[in-house]
């Protein structure tokens, strides 16, 4: 690891907090400044301690397998939207590197602890809560955790820890207790680890819910300054970011149907008629069901949207639907009724499941009650049709519980493919993780996103192409020209945000863009990381790749499923696929652009050029 | 004349916002006419509250003398981003 000549004022504690729950013993670990220089936090030293010590053969489930939460210099600093925090484990889902980000207060009241990181490895002898307060750390030991839904395990917790100083929490669900392949960790009330199936990690470990607090000061370098900068940031969000306060993700329903881009019926489609998609768009949420805004630690903008059925068949159902959740519950499912889709997002919170994988699993089930290929005879009794709200809640239980078809649904796409490869033109899919709601086929970028991602088809590690497709006017949305350059440049600035524990939403308020203008970082550390970010997003990519290449990656994995190559049968993006013309043109150009050869890995020079040549073992 | 669609979506404030509705270009007025005409009805297709999409494609794709034409289409969609 190159030295780094710096000395760091604030924002790192180089505290990790380790916890062999095998036999309970627990260690203070050193973190070196140095690691912090080259990989800044969060998901970058997530990577780095996966790449130390998850080794290519460890089982997703298995003892071997470890959990690790990492925390970035901004998470819990006093400025706004600082909440975020990382985790990396091998995924039940891909069988591969997992990293994932949640909001919430676990990271900040990890923080506040004492710790920059936790790691879980080993099992507990039995089913446990473990909770931190400041350095000491304890068990609560009771078989009756199982089987308790994510909120009262969570109320359960909480009623049994000291009151005073609030708590921060994570728990998982039924889900993950039953080895579902997409089981989420939640976070606090609301929100999740929800992409790649940590839940299960967790619960192979028999750990049911942590909780954290504490009382140690942040350090940080100039506070005055934090202040300034946060005063401009929230004046900065009032006006570009008014419409997430009002609206929360679910604005984006209505344009991305509009532009045919929506996955409808499984992505055989891409758009559905507005009069019918109306049903689940946000005016609507807002209009029938919205309660209250909610918003994570120390944010201003409070995207969040509490919604609650009043009335009707879903009568009592509550949740904060994001608009991955609604696209892929709703539309990819037939489904235009949004207390339908609150009481189906309600039942992924509570028994800890993914809600973009399970609704797309929920998409794929309903797909083959479509072609005949199942029948209720398969599934408990019960049939699941596109459109039929009831059975979509009632299904994701079934998954949960691993009844009927949730048996083998459970397993996620990969253990799918491997006892019905017939099912796999069904499932839709990159490396094993499912497709959020946007179709390739309607923003070609998004096609190379998904293909690259370093955690298999994710709108946000892959980078989020949708914007750039329509606003800079030099790229074709339909066209492969252009795509590698503006992925490669948003997978960048995504790992070095993800690495600094803020909201992306939130990162325009202190210029985190792809040509960083700050001071917010040299505020908290006393560093001024800012010209080197986009560097450090690259690494933490190169880093990423050559985990994934130990595990078995290259250009033969970076694929789209066979649904994509077929044309866009209506709507307004008809007639348009991802051939593997198309997707060979993009992952060419990206991959010259990232030094990497033809076959899709890193090559010495890009590895030296980026410190990595650690990886070449 | 040149009628040209005009559909605002996504919940934008605006007083044309979830309405199809047409709009008027005088003869022979090009791509780069849209930002004039837009701010008319109180869009301005500069500013980063909106994308401005012209069939299917961002409008800044177009050759700015590319003739508009009856049933060209613009859809006005608030900034997407990914959570
Ligand atoms: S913008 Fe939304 S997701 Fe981000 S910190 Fe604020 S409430 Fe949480």
């Amino acid at each position: 690891m190159m030295k780094a000549n710096v000395t760091f004022q604030g924002g790192y504690l180089f505290k990790r907090l380790r916890i062999d729950l095998s036999t309970r013993q627990v260690r203070v670990e050193e973190i070196d400044p140095a690691e912090y220089y080259q990989f800044l936090g969060g998901r970058g030293m997530g990577a780095l301690w996966y790449w130390r010590e998850i080794a290519p053969d460890v089982r997703p489930l298995g003892a071997e397998n470890k959990i690790g939460f990492f925390a970035g210099p901004m998470t819990g600093a006093p400025l706004i939207s600082t909440t975020k925090f990382q985790c990396a484990t091998k995924s039940p889902e891909t069988g591969r590197y997992l990293c994932a980000n949640s909001s919430g207060y676990f990271g900040p009241y990890l923080r506040e602890a004492g710790f920059d990181a936790l790691i879980l490895e080993g099992v507990s002898p039995s089913w446990t809560a473990v909770v931190i307060e400041n350095g000491a750390v304890r068990f609560v030991d009771d078989e009756n955790w199982k089987g308790l839904k994510t909120v009262d395990a969570r109320r359960r917790l909480l009623d049994g820890l000291p009151q005073g100083r609030r708590w921060a929490t994570m728990v998982v669900g039924p889900a993950a207790e039953n080895e579902v392949a997409f089981s989420s960790i939640m976070v606090d009330d609301g929100r999740a680890f929800g992409r790649g199936g940590a839940g299960a990690v967790l619960a192979s470990k028999r750990v049911k819910a942590l909780a954290v607090r504490g009382d140690h000061k942040f350090p940080v370098y100039d506070i005055e300054k934090c202040r300034a900068l946060t005063k401009n940031a929230i004046e900065f969000l009032k006006t570009s970011r008014a419409k997430h306060r009002m609206l929360g993700t679910a604005q984006f329903i209505e344009p991305v149907n509009a532009l045919g881009a929506m996955p409808t019926r499984n992505f055989q489609t891409t758009w559905e008629d507005p009069e019918t998609a109306s049903g689940v768009i946000a005016q609507t949420m807002r209009e029938k069901y919205f309660v209250r805004n909610y918003a994570c630690y120390r944010c201003s903008i409070a995207c969040g949207q509490m919604t609650e059925v009043k009335e009707g068949e879903f009568a009592g159902a509550a949740a904060r639907p994001e608009y991955e959740s609604i696209g892929i519950l709703g539309p990819s499912c037939g489904v235009y009724d949004m207390a339908a889709v609150i009481a189906a997002n309600q039942a992924c919170d509570e028994l800890g499941m993914d809600t973009i994988t399970a609704g797309n699993m929920l998409g794929l089930v309903m797909e083959l009650f479509q072609r005949g290929l199942v029948s209720a005879a398969d599934n408990d009794g019960l049939e699941v049709h596109f459109g039929d709200g009831k059975a979509l809640v009632q299904m994701l239980h079934f998954f949960a519980e691993r009844r009927g078809l949730g048996k083998i649904i459970g397993k996620g796409a990969l253990g799918i493919i491997a006892e019905r490869p017939e099912w796999e033109p069904y499932i839709m899919h990159s490396r094993g993780l499912t497709f959020a709601a946007y179709d390739p086929r309607g923003f070609h970028g998004m096609g190379l996103s998904y293909a690259t991602s370093s955690r298999g088809a994710c709108h946000n590690v892959g980078g989020y192409t949708v914007y750039e497709e329509l606003l800079s006017g030099k790229v074709d949305r339909f066209s492969p020209q252009g795509k590698g350059a503006m992925v490669k440049s948003l997978q960048d600035v995504r790992a070095y945000i993800d690495s600094t524990g803020l909201c992306t939403v939130a990162r325009g308020g202190f210029q985190l863009t792809n040509q960083p203008n700050t001071e917010v970082l040299l505020a908290i550390t006393g560093y001024d990381f800012a010209p080197r970010l986009v560097e450090i997003g690259e690494r933490i990519i190169n880093l990423e790749r050559m985990i994934l290449k130990r595990e078995g990656v290259d250009r033969r994995l970076d694929t789209l499923p066979p649904r994509m190559r077929e044309p866009v049968p209506n709507g307004p993006a008809a007639g348009h696929a991802v051939t593997q013309e198309i997707l060979d043109a993009m992952l060419d150009e990206y991959y010259q652009l990232r030094g990497w050869d033809a076959n899709g890995l890193p090559t010495a020079e890009t590895l030296k050029k980026f410190d990595l040549e650690f990886t070449l073992v | 004349m040149t009628q040209v669609g005009l559909w605002v979506v996504g919940g934008l404030d605006l007083a044309l916002s979830g309405r199809r509705t047409t709009i008027d270009f005088p003869d022979g007025a090009a791509v780069g006419d849209i930002p004039d005409r837009l701010l008319e009805v109180g869009i301005d297709a500069h500013s980063p509250k909106y994308l401005v999409v012209l069939n299917g494609l961002g409008w800044r794709q177009f050759p700015p003398e590319q003739k508009l034409k009856d049933g060209d289409v613009l859809l006005v969609i608030p900034p997407l981003m990914g959570g």
